[in-house]
C-alpha cells in the first residue's frame, strides 16, 4: 500500500460562459478539485509504464500547482510526484490542459441545451480557475497501484515478426495483426451497427527496450473474443458482464498469462465512407472516444487502460475502416501510435 | 462450514485491486455482496452513473443480497464490473 501525501494550495473551479472572453456572469460554476485524483493516477501510471518512476514506493508526495494563463485563469495543471524522502527514489511530472472537467462541461452543455437555457446554435465557453483553498478539503488520494507486468521476451510473448506501424517511446503497444484485421472486418460487416468484444492481452517487461523506445514495458493486445451476448446497435454497443467473464476464462485457458485487458468497439461504417465529403452531415460517430465511452471505462479503472476503436476517418475517403488505439494522455484519451506483429 | 476471511476484488484486467479483511476491516460478514461492490467503487473513485454493478467469483455471478458470511471459503477472487454501453 502506497502512502500518498497531496499538497495543493488551490481549489479548481470550472466556469461556463456565453461569451468567449468570459465576460459577464458565468452560466454555471463547479468545484472540480476532486478531478485532480484522476490526474495523480495518470501521472503515476504513465511514469511507471515509462520506467521513469518507481512502481511500488512506500510513500509518494504529490505537488499540484496551476500554471496560469492570467491569474486566476488556468492554462495547465502541473502534477509532480516525488517518491521516497526528498525524492531519493525518483520524481516525475506531467502538465495537463485537460481533465474530467472537460467531460463535465460537455455533459453540462448537453443538459443546458435540453433544458432550453442554451439554444442549439449557442456555444458555451469553459474557463478553469484556481482559487486559494478556503477550507481544509483536499482531493481524495486515489488508489495507486502499478499494473502487473510479466518479465518476458518477444518469442515467449508470441511475437514473431513486426509489420506495419510504429511505437510511442514511452508507451509501446504491439497489436496482433489478426486482431487488427478482425476488428476492421467486423466494423465493415456491421455497417452502421456497432460491434465489439473483449480484448485479451498482457503487459510484459522485455530485457531491453525495443528500438526507438525508452521503456522495457510493452503492452500486447493479442486477440479479440466475440460473444453473442454483447449487443450492438446504431450508436451504442452493450457489453454483457457474463460475456466478458467468459472471455476472461478463455484467456486463462489459453495459458499465456493474458487477461481481458480492454474491450474493442466500432463506431460504424458505410460504403459512402469511401466517398466521404467533409461538409456533408454524417450520422456515424467519429472513430474517437465519445462521452459514453469515457463512462464505459468504469470497467477498467486503471489509467493504463487502452481503448481500441474502429470506424471511419472523418472527412477522409478510405476504402476500409481504420483501427485506432487510445491511451490516457494529458487527462483524456488520445490516439497513440502502435505496431502490428505477427504470431 | 468454514468462513471466508479475506477476499480480493479487482477489475477484469486485474490492474486495480481492493483487498478485504473481514476480521477488522471496514466490511464484516454481516455486509452484503452489494455493499462490498459499493466499497470497491468508492475505493476506485468511480462515480455513480446509475450503472448496474455485479461481482463474479469462479465465473459465477454473486447475488448482491448475499451476506459475506454466507459465501464459500473459495470465493476469494472476485471480478467486479458494471453493465456498460459504449457510444
Amino acid at each position: 500500500m502506497i502512502h500518498i501525501h497531496v499538497g495543493i494550495e488551490h481549489e479548481l473551479h470550472l466556469q461556463m460562459y456565453l461569451q468567449p472572453d468570459a465576460q459577464g456572469a458565468p452560466i454555471c460554476s463547479f468545484n472540480v478539485t476532486e478531478d485532480l485524483g484522476e490526474l495523480i493516477e495518470e501521472t503515476f501510471t504513465r511514469g511507471v509504464l515509462a520506467e521513469k518512476f518507481p512502481a511500488d514506493p512506500a510513500t509518494i508526495h504529490v505537488n499540484i500547482r496551476p500554471i496560469y494563463l492570467q491569474e486566476p485563469a488556468v492554462a495547465k495543471v502541473q502534477v509532480q510526484l516525488v517518491a521516497g524522502e526528498n525524492g531519493e527514489a525518483g520524481t516525475y511530472y506531467q502538465d495537463y490542459t485537460a481533465g474530467r472537467w472537460i467531460r463535465t462541461a460537455q455533459w453540462k452543455a448537453l443538459q443546458l441545451r435540453e433544458s432550453g437555457r442554451l439554444s442549439q446554435d449557442q456555444t458555451a465557453y469553459r474557463l478553469l480557475v484556481a482559487l486559494e483553498r478556503s477550507s481544509g478539503a483536499l482531493p481524495e488520494a486515489p488508489l495507486l497501484q502499478s499494473p502487473p507486468v510479466e518479465d518476458s521476451d518477444l518469442d515467449a510473448a508470441g511475437v514473431r515478426r513486426f509489420s506495419e506501424g510504429s511505437l510511442e517511446s514511452d508507451r509501446p503497444v504491439l497489436v496482433n495483426a489478426r486482431f487488427a484485421a478482425d476488428a476492421i472486418r467486423r466494423c465493415e460487416e456491421a455497417g452502421n451497427q456497432e460491434t465489439g468484444g473483449a480484448v485479451l492481452g498482457k503487459l510484459i517487461r522485455l530485457p531491453q527496450p525495443l528500438p526507438g523506445t525508452e521503456t522495457r514495458i510493452v503492452t500486447i493486445l493479442a486477440s479479440l473474443v466475440e460473444d453473442p451476448r454483447h449487443v450492438g446497435m446504431a450508436a451504442a454497443f452493450n457489453f454483457s458482464p457474463e460475456g466478458l467473464v467468459e472471455a476472461a476464462r478463455i484467456g486463462e485457458l489459453r495459458g499465456l498469462g493474458e487477461s481481458v485487458l480492454t474491450v474493442f468497439h466500432s463506431h460504424g461504417w458505410s460504403p459512402h465512407c469511401r466517398n466521404c465529403k467533409p461538409k456533408v452531415g454524417c450520422l456515424l460517430a467519429k472513430s474517437s472516444p465519445s462521452l459514453q465511452d469515457y463512462e464505459m471505462l468504469s470497467l477498467f479503472p486503471s489509467k493504463g487502460t487502452l481503448m481500441p476503436i474502429a470506424g471511419r476517418k472523418p472527412g477522409v475517403q478510405g476504402d476500409r475502416p481504420i483501427l485506432r488505439i487510445f491511451a490516457w494522455r494529458g487527462g483524456q484519451l488520445k490516439a497513440i501510435r502502435w505496431q502490428q506483429y505477427e504470431d | 462450514m468454514v468462513a471466508l476471511n479475506r477476499f480480493t476484488m479487482s477489475d477484469l484486467a486485474r490492474q486495480k485491486r481492493v483487498e478485504v479483511d473481514l476480521d477488522g476491516g471496514v466490511l464484516s460478514r454481516a455486509h452484503s455482496v452489494a455493499q462490498a461492490v459499493e466499497h470497491y467503487r468508492d475505493r476506485m473513485q468511480i462515480r455513480d452513473a446509475g450503472l448496474r454493478w455485479t461481482a463474479f467469483s469462479r465465473g459465477v455471478m454473486l447475488d448482491g443480497k448475499r451476506r459475506l458470511g454466507e459465501l464459500e471459503v473459495t470465493d476469494t477472487e472476485w471480478t467486479v464490473m458494471p453493465e456498460v454501453s459504449a457510444g
